[in-house]
């Protein structure tokens, strides 16, 4: 047996910048970027409503709230008043206004960004003495149901439940999970199923109309390692991302894990070569109704943060996200605009949309002998897609308000 | 490629934790865990971390499994004189809170078949999620007894909020090779989840429960 060697590697591109540029072939271009604060600052979490509003959550344990106004980013207001690390924080899906937060000081605010950031609702436990610090937190499709879920304490894990409307809990579970609760995800469409992953390493399926705990637990699903994220591509499939930079995708109803990528699989689909310093981020539905994998790397500079389609057996490459200037934690989707908002360790925000298809055949003969249309393509596409910006900003209000029903096919 | 725990440091430390567990000889079979300490790592901050992995030799033989079986599995783990249970068994419990209790506690972990695996929380209800032992999954294309090594064989690596971890690797009845290949697997997937890789460790030791211990890094 050998020495225990430290493997000194640095994470690089297994293909040429050309091949890489024929290969992720679903382009986006940066279209604006924000620091949240001056200091260096990183962000823990990101919601974005459906006007996007977008709330982040600082390390400094505060929210702040940015609305993205045609291709700019403007900040609506700065939300503080959590005494112990802010966990998670939700847009309410009707009210573009409302937003939510739990932290580990056992509570869950509400805030209203239109009175300059007051905290309007406090939800609290019954119970005085025992604090439950909230890992995460969610708000059911029609906003009317809130669940949060704790850590471990005392030897119980809790799901927390409340009606919007009432400070009061209407009551919770604690028998499903052993171990800290890391996620909870209400269906996009239906009010009474939600989902929770725990570092216990299972992911639990809940109907929460049913009387009692027993009842309302549908499956256990065993993910056989600690759950970091978790994320609904459909009315059935969950995405679940774990704490080992793992992917698997899970049908809730019939229980069958779908799918399955190790680290070192995502690796290789992201055209890195050292599978230890790559990192999954999460997983969305495109606009074309495949599910997407955005992932990237620790290596060399940090920056490099790709996208793959998850398909049947294999992960095929989407987009080289060029101009990504921090590890990034978080990324929020918007189908209808084809927008993907990024945030991450250094406290940026970027917001990057979707070039026009047409680019890519352009690209395919494009030797040395014309060299001016390889720049033009890329000019014409940002302008399209600024264009395509704007043309649906103005037009929010509508939006708002059919997106959670899209959701529904 | 620099070394970090040279093959005759691993060696000395392993002989050094069997020999003052045969010096001095203890009533149960002592564990020998691995102890890390972390730097660079900001627990509020910094993701946390968790991976399972399969060591090559068992850290604790004396684990019981049982199979919650279909009728092939149920045969298969009579012949191979394995404890287990099927579906008749599960429903004569009746979602008691007491038996399923009692049930989890009897075994250290279970594995189920695939038809009966998405039953357990309607036969039995959270009660095996509680204990902490919710099955993981038998398929007919693995071998039973193979699978039920590798449960015993997996270890867990869990950060939580604190800067050290420690973990079980394997047990002062072992060989020093096979103890040794077993810390050297854990070293190595340890340092694979962290995200600074050997910058973020601060220090290795490994010991047996009643035992000094030794430091390898």
């Amino acid at each position: 047996m050998a020495d225990i060697i430290d493997n000194e590697e640095i994470d690089r591109d297994t293909v040429t910048p050309e091949v890489l540029e024929e290969q992720f072939q679903k382009h986006f271009n940066l279209i604006t970027e924000t620091a949240v604060a001056l200091k260096k600052s990183f962000i823990n979490k990101l919601h974005a409503s459906n006007s996007l509003k977008i709330a982040v959550s600082l390390s400094d344990n505060s929210i702040e709230v940015y609305e993205l106004n045609r291709t700019s980013l403007s900040r609506v207001c700065k939300l503080s008043g959590h005494q112990k690390a802010l966990t998670e924080v939700v847009c309410d899906p009707k009210e573009d206004h409302l937003v939510y937060s739990a932290g580990e000081d056992g509570l869950v605010k509400l805030w209203d960004t239109r009175t300059s950031g007051s905290c309007v609702q406090e939800y609290k436990d019954t119970e005085e003495e025992l604090v439950r610090p909230y890992e995460c937190m969610d708000v059911s499709c029609n906003g009317r149901v809130l669940c949060a879920g704790s850590q471990l304490v005392e030897d119980d894990a809790y799901l927390v439940f409340w009606d919007s409307r009432v400070t009061k809990p209407l009551g919770g579970y604690w028998n499903s999970h052993t171990d800290d609760i890391t996620q909870v995800k209400f269906h996009p469409t239906r009010t009474e199923i939600l989902a929770s992953g725990s570092l216990d390493g299972l992911l639990n399926v809940f109907n929460v109309m049913e009387q009692s705990e027993d009842d309302a637990l549908t499956y256990s699903l065993n993910v056989e390692n600690s759950v970091e994220k978790l994320r609904w591509l459909d009315n059935k499939q969950v995405a679940c991302i774990t704490q080992s930079n793992d992917l698997q995708l899970w049908d809730v109803d019939s229980g069958d894990l779908l799918k399955s990528f190790t680290r070192d699989k995502v690796s290789r689909s992201i055209k890195r070569s050292k599978g230890d310093d790559c990192y999954l981020v999460d997983a969305y539905t495109s606009i074309d109704a495949t599910p997407v994998l955005l992932a990237g790397s620790y290596g060399g500079d940090g920056n490099v943060l790709r996208s793959v389609t998850i398909e049947e057996k294999k992960l095929t490459p989407a987009t080289n996200f060029v101009g990504n200037k921090q590890t990034v934690r978080c990324c929020w989707y918007d189908k209808d605009r084809e927008l993907l908002v990024t945030t991450g360790e250094s406290g940026i925000i970027s917001v990057w949309g979707a070039a026009p298809a047409p680019a890519p055949p352009a690209r395919a003969p494009r030797p040395r002998a014309r060299p001016r249309p390889p720049g033009a393509a890329p000019r014409r596409a940002a302008r399209a897609s600024q264009a395509l910006l704007i043309l649906q900003t103005t037009d929010t209000v509508v939006i708002c308000v059919t997106l959670p029903g899209d959701d529904a096919k | 490629m620099s070394s970090k725990v040279s093959r005759d440091t691993l060696y000395e430390c392993v002989n050094a934790v069997l020999q003052s567990s045969k010096d001095k000889k203890r009533n149960f079979l002592e564990t020998v865990e691995l102890q890390i300490g972390l730097k660079n790592y900001d627990p509020q901050k910094d993701k946390r971390f968790s991976g399972t992995v399969k060591l090559k030799y068992i850290p604790r033989p004396k684990m019981q499994v049982c199979v919650l079986g279909d009728q092939q599995h149920c045969d298969e783990a009579k012949t191979l004189t394995v404890p287990c249970m099927d579906a008749e068994a599960l429903k004569k419990l009746n979602k008691n809170k007491k038996l399923v209790k009692k049930l989890a506690k009897k075994y250290d972990a279970f594995l189920a078949s695939e038809s009966l695996i998405k039953q357990i929380p309607r036969l039995l209800g959270p009660g095996l999620n509680k204990a902490g032992k919710f099955p993981g999954l038998l398929s007919h294309q693995e071998s039973m007894t193979q699978k039920i090594d590798e449960v015993k064989a997996t270890i867990k690596f869990q950060m939580k909020k604190v800067l050290c971890l420690s973990v079980a690797v394997g047990h002062v009845d072992m060989t020093p090779d096979e103890l040794a290949q077993n810390v050297h697997l854990s070293i190595n997937f340890l340092v694979s989840l962290l995200k600074k890789h050997w910058q973020n460790v601060r220090s290795l030791h490994m010991k047996s429960t009643m035992g000094p211990p030794q430091r390898l890094y």
